[in-house]
């Protein structure tokens, strides 16, 4: 090996901790566990609907836009179709309000740049007539399905959905 | 060999100090006095990106939140006397030499816990400053940990925002 080469190795063996200082194991794991994108879904505004989305959106990547709040509405309790053209009206404790709306796949998102909450939020979900309000409110947490992982998995919190009994909703699914 | 036989001389006498059946006394705040702290807890605390969430060192259990009961529902029914036993348990033994202290003194110094310090956003909280000085949350906890619980200012503290 040449002395440039030599000192090439050295820096690189100085600067390898360094980068493996910087991972994240615990955020890697869990956008790990996120699994595969859907092949038929481009990523965007309409991919991994029912996930927790700042886990790649929270600033911390791999994703690029940073969100404060984002999630998946669904129509009923017993029925997880996406939930198209619902209003998602977030409070915090300051009186700050945000709204934003789902789209055909049942997301909503709403940037971090755009409203930077003091906690607890609460949030309210309509559509038309029908209101549904969370009971408790969000400490923390932005990502709806962090909570929300539906009861068929053990958890005691259900999917995120907007009315209990039949109604008329909009045509569903993206095109 | 001198070295070895002194650092394993060392690791014995550190596997055989602590006896596992071992306990210390704690001195709590009156635990028949804490449902209406408890209540404003777990309404204000308790929910399950906050404590509420098993992980935490102050993990509460409730209405709002992670339940005793594995079948039970988050907001499926009010906070039970077993999870109000649970919180009590959980908020005294967080950190009990120093609460047997506060306890002692009458609730003079509620700044030496953590319990305290975090939500008053003297110390780091990832859910932030929560209380301020002399608020019905501040009151409610303080007179708790001075024996005295104002019962009113811990309802009054669940309708804060």
């Amino acid at each position: 090996m040449t002395s440039r080469g030599l000192a090439l190795a050295l820096v690189v063996a100085a600067l390898l901790p360094l980068a493996s200082a910087c991972a994240d194991p615990v955020h890697d794991d869990a956008v790990e566990a996120l699994g595969a994108e859907n092949p038929n879904v481009p990523e965007g505004p309409l991919h991994r609907p029912g996930q927790p989305c700042l886990v790649c959106h929270d600033g911390s990547g791999p994703a690029d836009l940073t969100f404060s709040f984002g999630g998946t509405v669904y129509q009923t309790e017993q029925d997880k179709t996406p939930m198209v053209g619902a209003t998602v009206l977030l409070t915090d404790s300051s009186g700050a309000k945000q709204i934003a709306e789902t789209n055909c796949a049942g997301n909503f998102f709403v940037e971090a740049v755009d409203f930077a909450p003091v906690f607890p939020v609460h949030v309210q979900v309509e559509f038309e007539a029908a209101v549904a309000t969370m009971r408790s409110h969000i400490g923390v947490q932005g990502s709806c399905a962090a909570c929300h992982v539906g009861k068929d998995t053990g958890a005691g919190v259900d999917h995120v959905y907007l009315a209990q009994g039949p109604m008329t909703f909009p045509p569903s699914g993206c095109k | 060999m001198k070295t070895a036989l002194f650092f394993a001389a060392f690791a014995i006498v550190g596997c055989t100090m602590v006896n596992a059946d071992d306990t210390i006394d704690v001195r709590g705040p009156p635990e028949d006095q804490f449902q209406p702290v408890a209540l404003y807890l777990v309404h204000r605390c308790g929910s399950l990106d906050c404590h509420g969430e098993p992980g935490r060192n102050l993990r509460l259990y409730g209405q709002y939140g992670l339940r005793l009961d594995r079948g039970a529902l988050t907001n499926g029914g009010p906070t039970t006397p077993d999870e109000i036993e649970a919180d009590y348990r959980s908020v005294v033994a967080l950190e009990p030499e120093i609460m047997t202290e506060v306890v002692h003194d009458h609730g003079k110094d509620p700044q030496q816990l953590t319990f305290y310090r975090k939500p008053r956003g003297l110390e780091h909280h990832k859910g932030g400053t929560l209380i301020k000085a002399g608020d019905p949350q501040d009151v409610c906890i303080r007179s708790w940990l001075a024996s005295s619980t104002d019962v009113a200012s811990c309802q009054a503290a669940l309708d804060t925002p």
